[in-house]
C-alpha cells in the first residue's frame, strides 16, 4: 500500500515538472513580461533595461525558469499588472468563493446523485427507473452552460426566487449571520446548475454498479440466508456498488472546478473561474498563467487521490 | 540430414517486483532443452499445460523471444543478432484456437492470400485460383472463398489454417496442439488429413500436443517435456514399449484403454504407476523440483536419470 | 466538462470492450441466421465459444470430396476458370449496424432530423450572405420575430435566423472537423501503444495522463487569445490536440486484448510487417467501437465549441457559431427581455447532441446482442 502510494508519487512528481515548464513557456509566449506592468513612461531607458537586468530578464530561458520556480517556492507568484497587487492577493480574495462553490455542488451532487442511483439501480426498468434514466440521458446531452443559463433565467429572472449574480448582497458586514445566509443564497442557483447535470455520471455509474451486484452469487446468498431486502440493499449491494464512485472523487472535484468557470460567469460569481477570464480579456496574463499552474497542480493531486483511493478499494488497480 | 536443430534454449521471463521494479526472480519457461528433426519426420513435443511446450514452438517462430541457446534451421542459425535470416516463408505455424487464430474481419480468400501477398507479387486473377487450389487440398468447397470465418465449424476452420501455413510451401510446420480445441468427433479426421498433406508435401512437422495418444499416431519421435525441461526423447515404439522416466510411465498408463475386456487390469496397472510415481517422483528431479539433464540410453533414447552414484 | 467526458469514456472501456466480444458472437450468429433462411446450405454450428457442437463429422473425408467436386464446374482441374464474382459473399458489419440504427425508433428519428439539419443549413448557407447577415443594421436592433426578421435581431441588428443557420453550420463543421482530428490521433495513438506495448506502452500512456490532468480549457483559451490568427483548422486543431485522450485509452485497452489473439501472431509468422497487421489486420476489428466512439465524441465536442464560443474565445462575431448566439444572454437584459435571440440556439445544440448521442448510442447497444432490438 506504501509502496504503491510513494510510487505513484514518483510519477506524479515529473508531471509537475512538465506543467510548469509548459506554463513557463506559455508565459513567455504570452506579450508583456513581469516589468510592463510597472512602466512608467517618465522613466528613462536605460533605467528600465537597468531593471530588466537587475530583474534577470536577459538571462536564458532555463536561469529564468530556475528563478521562477525558486520564487514561487518562497511565495512569490508575480505581479497583476492590471490589479497592480501580487498575483496571490489577487487569487487568494476569490479562492475561497470557488472553494465554497465546489463544495456546496459537491455535497448536492452526492446528496441526489446517490438516492437517485440506488433507487434506479434497485427497482430498474421501473417507471421510476425510467425516469431517471431519461433524466440522465438528456443530461448528459445537455452543456452545462446551456443548463445554467436555463436554471438563471427561470429562477433568477422569471420566478425572482435567487440573487442572479455576485456572491454576497452589498453591504453586509463579514461574519454577521445575515452574511452568511447571504452567501449561501447567493450559491443555490450556481451549485444547483452543477450539481444537476454532475450527477449523471454518479447516478449512471451506481445504476449499472447496483445491477451487476444484485446478480452476484453473494448477494443471492445473503437473500437465502433471510437477511431483510432492505439490509440487502442498504448494507451489501450499496456498499459494493459505491466503491468506484468514491474512487472517483478526485476526479469529481477536479471536473467540478474546471466547469464552474461556465457557471462562474454566467452567475457573475467571483470565483477562480471568473478571474481566469477576466484576466484573459484584460490581458493580465501573469494571473492567469498561475491559475493554470494552480488548476493544473488541483488536477494533478485529484487524480493521485483517486488512484490512491483506487487502490486501496481495489487491489488490482495497483500499478506495476 | 536435421533440418532443425535447437540447441540448449532457454526462454527466461523475468519476475518484476520490490520497490523500484527490479527483477527478482526468473520464471523459467523453457531452461535447456535441445531437439533434432529430421527432414521429413514429425517431432511429438508432448507435457502438461506450463511445460514449456507451446514456448520451445513460438521460440522457433521468433513469436517469443530467446534467453539463451541457438536454433538452426537447415544449417542457418535464426536467433542471431543482428542480420536477420528470413526463411519465415519455409517455417510456418498452426495455432492451437482455430477461432482466435483466423481475423474475424477477413475472408477466406484474405486469409488464405496473405502469406502469398507478402513473399510474391501477384495480382488478384493469379491468387484466386491459387488460393481456390490450397482450399481444395485441404478439403474445403470452392464456395468457402469470400465467406467470413465465423460461417465455418472448428473443423474447417484449422483446415483453413492449415491451407495458410502450407500456402508458401514451407519446409517446417510447427503446429500448437491443433487439434486440442476441436471436438473429438473431428480431431481424427484433422490429423489424418494433416498428415496426408505432411506425407504429400514431405514436410518436417513438429507437433506440440497434450495427448500422448494423438503423438502416438502421429510421430516418429517424441520429446516430453516437465517443467521447462525434456524428461525423455526418442522414438516413439522407444518411449511407448520402454519408458524410462516415471513421469513418461504414469502419462502412458494416463491413455485411455478402449479394451473392455482389460479394463480391471488396466485400473490395476494405473494404480500401480500411480503408487510408484508417488514413491518415487521426488527422486527424479533435482532439489529445485527440476529434471536431471539427459542421459542416452540407446542410440536413440534419452531420459533424465537421476546420476547414479 | 472535458473531464467528465472522459472520465465516462474510461470506465466505460470495459462496458464497450465487452460490447465488441458480443458484437462478433452477435455478427456471427446474424449470418447463421441469413444462411439457414436464405441458402440450402446446412447451418452451422451458433456460438463456438459456447457450443462446441461441431458438425465437421458428418463429413467423412469422401463426402467432403464429393462436395468439392458437385461444386466445381465440369473439368475440376480448371477451376480457376471458376468465375470468382458468383462465389457467395458475406454480409459485411457496418450493414448490420445500420440495419440496428433503422429498427431503433428514437435512433431513426434522430438520424432524419440530424440529417434533415445537417443539409438544411449546408445547403442554406450557400444562398445566403454572410456579409449581410453579421452587418450591423442600426435601424433594426433586438427586433422580436416578425416577417422580415423570422427570429428577430440582436443588438447589432442582425438577423438571428441567418446567424443561427451559419452559426449551426459552423459549430457542426468545427464538431466533425475536431472529431476527425481528435479520434484520428487517439486511434493511431491508441493501436501503437497497445499493439507494442512494453516500454512504448509505458512511455505513451504516462504521456495521455499528463494531457489528462491539464486544464485544457483554459489553456485553449490562452492559446485562442496570443494566437494573431487562427482559422477553423487551426482552432479544431487547438481543441483536438487535448481531446485525442480518452480515445487513445478505450483504443489501447481493445488493442491489448486484441494483440494476444492468434491471428495476430499467424500475420507474425506469415511475414506480414508491423504496420500491415496494425492497419490491415488488428483496426478492421475495431471499426465498429471506431465509429461509436467517434459519433460520441462529435456529440460531446459540439458541446464543448459551442461552449468555447460562448466564453468568447471562439470565432469572432462575424463568423457566428451557436456559442456565439448563447453569449448574447449574458447580457441579463438579453437573457430576460429577448429570447429570441438565445433560445433557438440552445434549442439547437440540445437537438444536435441529443441527435447525434441517440444514433451514437443506437450503435453501441448494436454492438450488445443483450440490447438488440432488430
Amino acid at each position: 500500500m506504501l509502496k504503491f502510494t510513494i510510487r505513484r508519487l514518483l510519477i506524479t512528481f515529473p508531471q509537475l515538472v512538465i506543467l510548469s515548464v509548459l506554463v513557463f513557456i506559455m508565459g513567455s509566449m504570452m506579450p508583456g513580461d513581469a516589468l510592463s506592468g510597472l512602466i512608467d513612461p517618465s522613466i528613462p531607458a536605460e533605467a528600465i533595461q537597468a531593471r530588466r537586468e537587475q530583474l534577470g530578464l536577459d538571462n536564458p530561458w532555463y536561469i529564468q525558469y530556475r528563478d521562477w520556480i525558486f520564487a514561487m517556492f518562497q511565495g512569490d507568484f508575480g505581479t497583476s499588472i492590471f490589479h497592480q497587487r501580487p498575483v496571490m492577493d489577487v487569487i487568494g480574495d476569490r479562492l475561497m468563493n470557488t472553494v465554497w462553490l465546489s463544495l456546496f455542488s459537491t455535497v448536492l451532487i452526492y446528496l441526489l446523485g446517490l438516492p437517485l442511483g440506488l433507487v434506479s439501480g434497485r427497482y430498474n426498468d421501473s417507471l421510476l427507473d425510467n425516469a431517471i434514466t431519461g433524466y440522465t440521458y438528456l443530461g448528459f446531452a445537455t452543456p452545462q452552460f446551456i443548463f445554467g443559463l436555463i436554471i438563471l433565467w427561470i429562477f433568477g429572472y422569471n420566478l425572482g426566487w435567487f440573487p442572479t449574480g455576485g456572491s454576497v448582497a452589498p453591504g453586509l458586514e463579514p461574519g454577521s449571520i445575515d452574511y452568511i445566509l447571504s452567501k449561501i443564497n447567493h450559491l443555490v442557483l450556481p451549485s444547483f446548475a452543477i450539481a444537476l447535470i454532475g450527477l449523471v455520471g454518479t447516478v449512471q455509474y451506481l445504476r449499472s454498479g447496483i445491477i451487476e451486484t444484485k446478480q452476484k452469487d453473494f448477494i443471492i446468498l445473503a437473500r437465502a440466508k433471510g437477511v431483510k431486502e432492505s439490509a440487502v440493499y442498504n448494507k451489501h449491494v450499496f456498499r459494493n456498488s459505491i466503491l468506484p464512485i468514491a474512487a472517483f472523487f478526485g476526479y469529481e472535484i477536479v471536473a467540478l472546478l474546471g466547469g464552474s468557470i461556465f457557471i462562474e460567469m454566467i452567475y457573475s460569481y467571483p470565483g477562480m473561474g471568473r478571474l481566469f477570464l477576466d484576466s484573459i480579456s484584460t490581458r493580465d496574463f501573469s494571473v492567469a498563467n498561475v491559475l493554470i499552474l494552480f488548476y493544473g497542480f488541483l488536477a494533478i493531486v485529484g487524480a493521485l487521490v483517486s488512484d490512491i483511493i483506487l487502490s486501496i478499494v481495489d487491489p488490482r488497480i495497483r500499478i506495476k | 540430414m536435421n533440418l532443425l536443430e535447437i540447441k540448449d534454449l532457454k526462454v527466461h521471463y523475468p519476475i518484476k517486483g520490490g520497490f523500484f521494479n527490479t527483477v527478482k526472480d526468473h520464471v523459467k519457461a523453457v531452461d535447456g532443452v535441445s531437439i533434432s528433426i529430421p527432414e521429413g519426420t514429425t517431432y511429438g513435443l508432448v507435457g502438461e499445460s506450463g511445460s514449456g511446450k507451446t514456448t520451445t514452438g513460438k521460440a522457433v517462430m521468433g513469436l517469443n523471444h530467446v534467453t539463451s541457446g541457438e536454433i538452426f534451421f537447415d544449417g542457418q542459425k535464426l536467433n542471431s543478432k543482428g542480420k536477420k535470416v528470413d526463411v519465415r516463408d519455409d517455417i510456418q505455424m498452426i495455432f492451437q484456437d482455430p477461432y482466435s487464430s483466423l481475423n474475424p474481419r477477413k475472408r477466406v480468400f484474405d486469409i488464405v492470400a496473405e502469406p502469398i501477398r507478402n513473399y510474391h507479387k501477384k495480382t488478384r486473377g493469379e491468387l484466386v485460383p491459387e488460393v481456390l487450389g490450397l482450399l481444395q487440398r485441404v478439403g474445403l468447397p470452392p464456395g468457402s472463398l469470400y465467406k467470413y470465418p465465423h460461417e465455418f465449424s472448428g473443423g474447417q476452420r484449422q483446415r483453413i489454417g492449415v491451407a495458410r501455413a502450407i500456402a508458401l510451401n514451407p519446409k517446417l510446420i510447427i503446429a500448437d496442439e491443433p487439434v486440442s480445441a476441436l471436438d473429438v468427433s473431428v480431431q481424427a479426421q484433422v490429423l489424418n488429413f494433416m498428415q496426408d498433406i505432411q506425407q504429400d508435401m514431405n514436410l518436417t512437422m513438429m507437433f506440440i500436443a497434450h495427448d500422448l495418444g494423438v503423438v502416438r499416431h502421429m510421430c516418429r519421435h517424441i520429446g516430453i517435456m516437465y517443467q521447462g525441461r525434456l524428461v525423455e526423447e526418442g522414438r516413439t515404439e522407444e518411449i511407448f514399449k520402454n519408458p524410462q522416466h516415471i513421469y513418461t510411465k504414469r502419462l502412458i498408463a494416463a491413455i485411455p484403454d478402449t479394451d473392455v475386456d482389460e479394463i480391471e487390469n488396466n485400473l490395476a496397472f494405473r494404480q500401480m504407476v500411480k503408487e510408484e510415481y508417488d514413491r518415487n517422483f521426488a527422486d527424479h528431479l533435482d532439489e529445485e523440483g527440476r529434471a536431471f539433464p539427459l542421459q542416452s540410453i540407446t542410440e536413440t533414447h534419452r531420459v533424465a536419470l537421476p546420476v547414479k552414484g | 466538462m472535458s473531464n467528465r467526458n472522459d472520465l465516462n469514456q474510461n470506465s466505460g472501456a470495459g462496458r464497450r470492450e465487452e460490447d465488441a466480444n458480443k458484437d462478433k458472437a452477435r455478427l456471427r450468429q446474424q449470418e447463421l441466421d441469413r444462411r439457414s433462411t436464405e441458402s440450402g446450405d446446412r447451418p452451422r454450428d451458433g456460438d463456438p465459444f459456447e457450443s462446441h457442437t461441431d458438425d465437421d463429422h458428418t463429413y467423412e473425408k469422401g463426402d467432403m470430396d464429393m462436395t468439392v467436386k458437385a461444386d466445381l464446374p465440369h473439368g475440376a482441374s480448371g477451376h480457376g476458370a471458376l468465375d470468382s464474382k458468383n462465389l457467395p459473399r458475406s454480409t459485411p458489419g457496418w450493414r448490420i449496424i445500420i440495419r440496428e440504427v433503422i429498427a431503433d425508433k428514437l435512433a431513426l428519428f434522430s438520424l432524419i432530423i440530424f440529417t434533415l439539419i445537417t443539409a438544411y443549413v449546408f445547403g442554406l448557407t450557400m444562398f445566403l450572405d454572410r456579409e449581410e447577415i453579421v452587418m450591423v443594421d442600426l435601424f433594426a436592433i433586438n427586433q422580436p420575430p416578425d416577417e422580415t426578421f423570422r427570429l428577430g435581431t440582436d443588438y447589432g441588428g442582425r438577423d438571428i435566423f441567418g446567424q443561427l443557420i451559419i452559426g449551426t453550420r459552423n459549430s457542426l463543421a468545427i464538431g466533425i472537423l475536431v472529431t476527425l482530428m481528435s479520434v484520428g490521433f487517439g486511434i493511431v495513438y491508441g493501436v501503437v501503444s497497445g499493439y507494442f506495448g512494453g516500454r512504448v506502452d509505458n512511455i505513451m500512456m504516462r504521456i495521455v495522463d499528463f494531457f489528462m490532468v491539464l486544464p485544457f480549457l483554459m489553456i485553449v483559451i490562452v492559446f485562442v487569445t496570443i494566437s494573431p490568427s487562427y482559422d477553423i483548422f487551426t482552432f479544431s486543431f487547438m481543441m483536438a490536440a487535448f481531446l485525442w485522450t480518452g480515445t487513445a485509452r478505450l483504443i489501447r485497452s481493445l488493442a491489448i486484448q486484441e494483440r494476444e489473439l492468434d491471428y495476430i501472431n499467424a500475420s507474425k509468422t506469415l511475414g506480414s510487417s508491423h504496420g500491415k497487421i496494425v492497419f490491415t489486420q488488428l483496426m478492421p476489428n475495431l471499426v465498429g467501437i471506431i465509429i461509436v466512439n467517434g459519433t460520441l465524441s462529435l456529440a460531446a465536442n459540439i458541446g464543448i465549441e459551442s461552449g468555447l464560443s460562448f466564453l468568447g474565445f471562439g470565432f469572432p462575431e462575424d463568423y457566428p457559431s451557436l456559442g456565439t448566439l448563447l453569449a448574447y444572454a449574458i447580457n441579463s437584459q438579453t437573457l430576460q427581455h429577448r429570447p429570441w435571440i438565445w433560445v433557438p440556439a440552445a434549442i439547437m445544440i440540445l437537438v444536435l447532441m441529443l441527435c447525434v448521442r441517440n444514433i451514437g448510442e443506437a450503435m453501441r447497444r448494436a454492438g450488445d446482442a443483450r440490447q438488440r432490438q432488430a
